[in-house]
């Protein structure tokens, strides 16, 4: 029987290894390995088309985004069109980057290509193996110049179709009608000019949004809406860079981040959302990614903006003055970003310096303030710094609304947006109605400009996601966050109060440190070991180490770390 | 027959696959690259490297083995007995002494993986094995952190403790100072918290022969060391002198881009280094 049945499996069996081989090839040939996708597309927001629906222009839609690809490109071919102003001004945003690096970035970026960008490639041409040179990622621009412009190096075939197929003499005189960044002006060897296209490498537009369709896309979405195909699963959500607001910036509130600051996120990532640290690339591709970014926000902002012009006009047509003068309003904000820029005045005080009574008296002040309804730092952060994970729900964090009439969106509510609040007597109980109901009111936490419940820090976790820095926290209380409920300082506050302020959350971050927690469980380990072994080295802190697991208990070893 | 025949063509596929990937490790044979970029294991220039490295060539040498004897096996089983599938199967009841071979032997093998690691495995995981001649733990150079989905290394700054404001973060990048042979003789290694945020992370640093899960909730202590002649032998000539730290465990979707890298400097370079940080984190860019 038995037998059989297994007999009828023969067949199949048989076959299988071909029906397999058949579709192994069916993946790899459907995979598309190609740079590019040439079906990614520029649309349209979801506000966007709805607020054209409003006004019944829904049917204008497509002037909105032949606008916006002749003003920006396509994701393909990414660029700015150049107005007469800008040429006048002597500026050209496509190439922004150049100029707006400073000398020491510009070093950087070059130290990178050679030590780990190009690596490969410039090892091979160091070695005079120019055909073998491989193809570099996220470079087609450069890859294409490679391919043309220095084929008599590495083919044979000079870049002219028809010429005698001669390779040239790697030591011999540059093409003088090519040309690569950098090259001196008393001319170069044809092998010089191979190290300088590769060492002096800065990433297209084109260039970095290839870059940025592998990297960065599937989160931030193809328009840097910040809804890519992650995007969902993510808390919490991806920037939407359409905004035109980025959250850690250095400058006022409202303004347009500086490139160091969209470098630094990209450096640093942002501690704790799935944003990592990208310094794995070298600093030309992150300055390239900002650029790329910053066409997104532009992009993304000149939308917003034709469409509110658009519906504001009876007629309902984009008239070509009001495109332009947007166009570069919007280019204006981002360019004069760095202007805006008055940081470089301020001088950090040195706290590892600074005697431990000057740090409590200073961090004593911080707390008044923080306390204090000038600074209202707790009526978000909660009295004991806990933010949106404190036990009662500080007060200005979210609004009651009335939980009969209410229509509670669930993915909100799904996000930590609801809160419901019992009413306690006296005696801290739970109180009831007379059929025995709990008494409670629902809140909503208020949102933030992209919609996402707004989350204070909790300042004992030692975690700030815009950086932890000193001056990262200065700039958080003096600027607050944009888009966000976190309001700039008001001016009554001075600056040395900014400094008190941020001693005491920097306190309140290390008082729960779980490595000195750790310290100081080694340390009562090694008291007990001495006690149990008889004798009485208990200034001897740092032995005796133990392996009864790690877990700690954060309350208790607080409280006996006495801070 | 088509059984002879898948069989035959999958010996083949294999012997070629084996050649093709031997050729070209040795000749570059699909991507031309510099000689360090191999796809075997990277150099090894830790201390306990070469320990680690003669662990993994013995087992993989018993398991091939035995993967070539059992293999071949059960290939000659299928390729004798296939030509007489219309014979009835016959039930026996099985064989003492074949059961008694195949426990003993894998369990001999076991025993002798069991006792050729352990005092590798003390070097490297042992308490004891980070203190110094007084029973005294060894100090912390900085706790090395996973999160979804970075590495991030927290120095205790120059105080030397952790939760104080001259505390910085590094992102990405490891610092760490080099052994000099003939000064630190007693200075046997570089200690490290390992530490997770959120889900289980692996920290692997292949020229370290490293591996360790990060597992939340749990502060291990762990150690690394780099020779200076080591350091010296193999990242001497070339301009990249960093090497990869890699998460090796599966943490999340964006486990592929957790990643990071070593710098292994001598003391002074890395004094320096520490107050080129303290620069940065005092800074205002
Ligand atoms: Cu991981």
């Amino acid at each position: 029987m038995a037998t059989q049945r297994l007999m009828c499996l023969r067949p199949l069996a048989q076959r299988n290894p071909i029906v397999l081989a058949g579709m192994l090839v069916g993946v790899f040939a459907s995979c598309d390995y190609g740079p590019g996708h040439a079906d990614l597309e520029f649309g349209l927001s979801e506000s966007t088309m709805a607020s054209l629906d409003e006004v019944g222009l829904a049917s204008s839609s497509p002037q909105v985004s032949g606008t916006l690809t002749t003003l920006f490109g396509t994701p393909q071919d990414p660029h700015f069109l150049i107005t007469t102003e800008m040429l006048d001004g002597d500026e050209n945003p496509n190439l922004s980057g150049d100029y707006e690096v400073s000398e020491e970035q510009w070093e950087i970026i070059v130290t990178d290509n050679r030590s780990r960008r190009f690596l490969r490639q410039l090892d091979l041409i160091k070695a005079g193996r120019y055909g073998v040179v491989p193809e570099p990622l996220y470079a087609g621009d450069l890859w294409a110049i490679w391919i043309s412009d220095f084929a008599p190096l590495h083919t044979g075939e000079p870049a002219e179709v028809g010429g005698t197929a001669v390779k040239v003499d790697p030591a011999s005189a540059f093409d003088e009608n090519l040309w690569v960044p950098g090259l001196p002006e008393d001319g170069a060897t044809w092998a010089e000019a191979a190290e300088l296209l590769f060492t002096n490498w800065y990433p297209s537009l084109r260039e970095s949004a290839e870059m940025y369709r592998v990297q960065c896309l599937h989160c931030h979405g193809v328009e840097g809406g910040g809804d890519g195909p992650t995007a969902e699963f993510l808390e919490p959500r991806p920037r939407d860079y359409r905004l035109g607001k980025f959250k850690w910036i250095a400058v006022d509130n409202g303004k347009r981040p500086r490139r160091q600051d969209l470098v630094n996120i990209l450096m640093q990532g942002s501690y704790t959302t799935a944003m990592p640290s990208f310094a794995r690339f070298s600093s030309g591709q992150l300055h390239g990614l900002v650029d790329y970014v910053r066409l997104l926000a532009m992009r993304g902002e000149t939308e917003a903006r034709l469409v509110l012009e658009m519906s504001d006009s009876d007629s309902g047509d984009l008239p070509l003055g009001t495109i332009e003068s947007t166009y570069t309003d919007v280019w204006t904000n981002w360019r004069d970003a760095d202007e805006n820029y008055v940081a470089a005045e301020v001088i950090v005080p040195r706290w590892d310096q600074m005697s431990v009574g000057e740090q409590m008296t200073r961090g004593e002040h911080g707390r008044e303030l923080f306390m204090g309804t000038l600074a209202n730092c707790f009526s978000c952060h909660g009295v004991d710094g806990r933010g949106a994970d404190a036990p009662t729900l500080p007060i200005s964090l979210a609004e009651v609304v009335d939980a009969d009439e209410h229509e509670i969106d669930p993915e909100y509510e799904a996000r930590g947006g609801y809160r419901w609040v019992e009413y306690k007597d006296a005696a801290g109980h739970i109180m009831k109605d007379e059929d025995g109901h709990v008494l409670r009111d629902l809140y909503r936490i208020k949102p933030d400009d992209w919609g996402n419940p707004s989350m204070p820090r909790n300042f004992t976790r030692s975690v700030f996601r815009g950086g932890s820095r000193p001056i990262d926290l200065y700039r958080r209380v003096k600027y607050g966050i944009n888009g966000t409920i976190m309001p700039a300082a008001v001016e009554e506050i001075s600056d040395e109060d900014i400094w008190d302020l941020v001693i005491y959350v920097r306190m309140l971050a290390n008082s729960h440190d779980l490595a000195r927690v750790y310290e100081h469980k080694q340390a009562a380990l090694a008291d007990r070991h001495a006690i149990e072994h008889g004798h009485s080295d208990s200034d001897d802190s740092s032995g005796g180490h133990s392996d009864d697991g790690d877990q700690h208990n954060d309350n208790n070893h607080n409280e006996a770390s006495g801070h | 027959m088509i059984m002879r025949i898948t069989i035959t063509l999958l010996m083949v596929a294999l012997l070629v696959l084996g050649i093709v990937s031997w050729a070209d490790y040795e000749f570059w044979l699909m991507a031309p690259s510099p000689s360090h970029y191999t796809w075997w294991w990277p150099e090894e220039m830790s201390t306990l490297g070469q320990r680690v490295d003669n662990l993994f060539w013995l087992i993989l040498v018993m398991v091939t083995v035995m993967f070539v004897i059992t293999m071949g096996a059960l290939i000659l089983a299928i390729w004798k007995f296939s030509a007489k599938r219309e014979d009835k199967a016959v039930f026996i009841h099985g064989s003492h002494k074949l059961e008694l071979l195949w426990t003993a032997i894998p369990a001999a093998m076991l025993l002798v993986i069991a006792f050729s690691q352990m005092s590798t495995f003390a070097a490297m995981q042992f308490d004891s094995s980070m203190q110094d001649e007084d029973g005294h733990d060894l100090p912390v150079l900085c706790e090395i952190w996973g999160s979804q989905f970075d590495w991030r290394f927290r120095y205790p700054g120059k105080d030397g403790r952790f939760g104080t404001n001259d505390d910085f973060e590094s992102a990405y990048e490891l610092v760490m100072p080099m052994r000099d042979t003939e000064k630190d003789q007693d200075k046997k290694m570089v200690v490290f918290l390992l530490r997770s945020r959120d889900v289980l992370h692996s920290f692997f640093v292949p020229h370290l022969r490293f591996k360790r899960d990060a597992v939340p909730g749990m502060t291990q202590r762990i150690w690394m060391a780099v020779d200076d002649e080591q350091m010296a032998e193999i990242m001497g000539g070339r301009e990249d002198k960093t090497f990869d730290i890699i998460c090796a465990e599966l943490c999340g979707w964006g486990h592929y881009k957790m990643s990071g890298r070593v710098r292994v400097l001598p003391d002074a370079e890395y004094e320096a280094w520490v107050e080129e940080m303290t620069a940065l984190q005092f800074g205002n860019s």
